[in-house]
């Protein structure tokens, strides 16, 4: 394992940001946020136009003759059936970020764009960029990475490592072994980072919920701490026993129970307001997601322009963050499919899943504030983690499905750490399959490390911001191996 | 030029000349030697 210079390399830096968040966390957040700063000041169009080509060329592969190539050898069969496939696909994108978001998100735009225009078109419009932060665009670079990984290493015999398209097209060069190396590094650095996130979002959510439940008013750090720790408990034993099937039963009962919570929300609430948004925000969607995805607010005041950056930016360079990580997934489990099947399922489910998931949760936002007159934006001011609790408490059963989040954030982020470890290992091994134990953790020592950074950050725009960073490169990689894929499609007969 | 300008510049700079060698790479020719290594390994 010490004989990997990848590895060691990976490893050192990836504990370098997590010994400089520790020792000093005010610092690091505050490096991350001038540099995305910078970044996203003179990048925004760049990274905007990429999601749009993203997204415009999975559409143009999906209705191409390309289409019908498939994703493995000709003869081929997918291993999973089309109903496992697609709830699988729903498992990949259902994670500890709806549930934190459900009902913050849409609020929060809601707050921003309310100071422009009347509240009923704010509300409609701050649901409309919700979904284009989760929908087809999200969707279009997980799908394209997945492609990518799953052609080459199911159709062309190559390993599922990020660097592995570019020798396959352009041959074992120079340039090759170094772009690749280095792409293989900064995949492994993007997930890390962006796992580091998602633990410190889980973390947050909960200590807000156990709050909420036991009636702590700002509990302060020790709690997130302690919760911190059980977490860490919690994913060490998965580590380092073959518990596959296991988790599986875990991932698939946190998403019935957040499935669950959608459902009981669109009966106890008012049912008729929260599916009247969702059918407004279909329709809303669909007719302006394209030219939205060419927005860049380029002429709006700097109230807008660093809530675009803040929101829109952050989250396109976080869906490349955890592009190599979801593309693993999604590549693994669509294995046998054709290019077409491979990016309707992947685009089409998922995003038709967050529409109804924030036409729930942002539509029972929207309801208190425009119709009862709720509080709920100050509570989004002083304490956005309590954002769903405070909808939830406002419900019947509020302690049950409190409790029913708090549970489904834990385990999203138990599930979503030991798959990572698995990922980093494979990409850290060479693509081996079953890395060694001590490999995994390591791994799951230092996304621990990083999540403990981002939870003493005590912020969530420290947090979104140290993830901006770490994903940024991570876009010039996601280009290129694109185009080792159309390169290597032009010798394809179809 | 103030120091934001010039940052500003650099970084689109590269942007621009990472989009011109995507472009490169995908209409560049395949030599022989490229074609029958790829092959090889197909």
């Amino acid at each position: 394992m010490f004989k990997n210079p990848l590895l060691l390399i990976a490893l050192a830096l990836t504990g370098l940001v997590a010994v400089w968040g520790i020792i000093d966390t005010a610092g690091l957040a505050g490096f991350s946020a001038t540099l995305t700063g910078i970044l996203f000041t003179s990048r925004s169009w760049f990274i905007m136009l990429s999601v749009s080509i993203l997204l415009i060329l999975s559409i143009w592969l999906a209705i191409s003759p390309y289409g019908r190539i498939k994703l493995g050898r000709d003869d081929d069969e997918p291993e999973f059936s089309t109903v496992s496939w697609l709830t699988m696909l729903f498992a990949a994108r259902m994670g500890v970020g709806l549930l934190f978001w459900g009902t913050a998100e849409p609020l929060s735009h809601f707050k921003v764009i309310r100071n422009y225009t009347d509240d009923f078109r704010a509300a409609e419009h701050a649901l409309f960029v919700t979904n284009f932060h989760w929908g087809l665009h999200a969707w279009a670079i997980y799908a394209v990475t997945g492609l990518v990984m799953a052609y080459f290493s199911f159709r062309k015999g190559y390993p599922n490592l990020v660097s592995a398209p570019m020798k396959a097209v352009f041959g074992q060069r120079l340039w090759t072994r170094g772009v690749g190396w280095l792409s293989d590094l900064l995949a492994i650095y993007a997930i890390a980072i962006g796992i580091g996130g998602s633990i410190a979002m889980g973390v947050f959510q909960i200590q807000s919920g156990v709050e909420s439940l036991f009636g702590l008013s700002d509990s302060g750090l020790w709690l997130a701490v302690a919760i911190f720790a059980l977490l860490c408990l919690a994913y060490i034993l998965p580590l380092m026993v073959d518990l596959s099937k296991g988790m599986a039963t875990l991932s698939n009962t946190a998403m019935a129970i957040a499935g669950g919570l959608m459902i009981f929300v669109l009966l106890a609430g008012p049912t008729f307001f929260l599916m009247s948004g969702i059918v407004g925000s279909i329709g809303d969607y669909f007719y302006r997601v394209i030219p939205h995805g060419f927005k860049t607010y380029t002429f709006f005041d700097e109230d807008v322009t660093t809530w675009f950056h803040s929101w829109t930016l952050t989250f396109m360079v976080w869906w490349f963050a955890w592009a190599p990580f979801v593309g693993v997934f999604i590549a693994r489990i669509s294995k046998g499919r054709t290019i077409r099947e491979y990016i309707l399922g992947v685009m089409l489910v998922p995003t038709f899943f967050s529409i109804f998931w924030f036409g729930v949760f942002g539509s029972v936002g929207f309801f208190g504030v425009l119709r009862l007159d709720a509080p709920i934006l100050d509570v989004l001011k002083s304490n956005i983690n309590d954002t769903t609790f405070f909808v939830l408490r406002h419900l019947p059963l509020s302690n049950l499905t409190s409790v029913a989040t708090v549970l489904a954030a834990f385990l999203f982020v138990v599930t979503s750490v030991v798959s990572a470890s698995f990922v980093l290992s494979m990409f850290a091994t060479g693509g081996d399959l079953n890395p060694p134990t001590g490999t995994k953790l390591i791994w799951g020592v230092i996304l621990g490390a990083l999540g403990l950074v981002m939870i003493l950050s005590n912020s969530i725009d420290a947090v979104k911001s140290i993830i901006g960073l770490a994903a940024l490169p991570f876009i010039f990689i996601v280009l290129l191996i694109v185009v080792c894929l159309l390169k290597a499609l032009k010798s394809e007969e179809v | 030029m103030t120091i934001e300008n010039l940052i500003d510049t650099l970084l689109n700079v590269w942007v621009f000349v990472f989009i011109g060698v995507l472009i490169w790479l995908y209409f560049k020719k395949e030599s022989k030697a490229d074609k029958s290594e790829r092959q090889s390994s197909d």
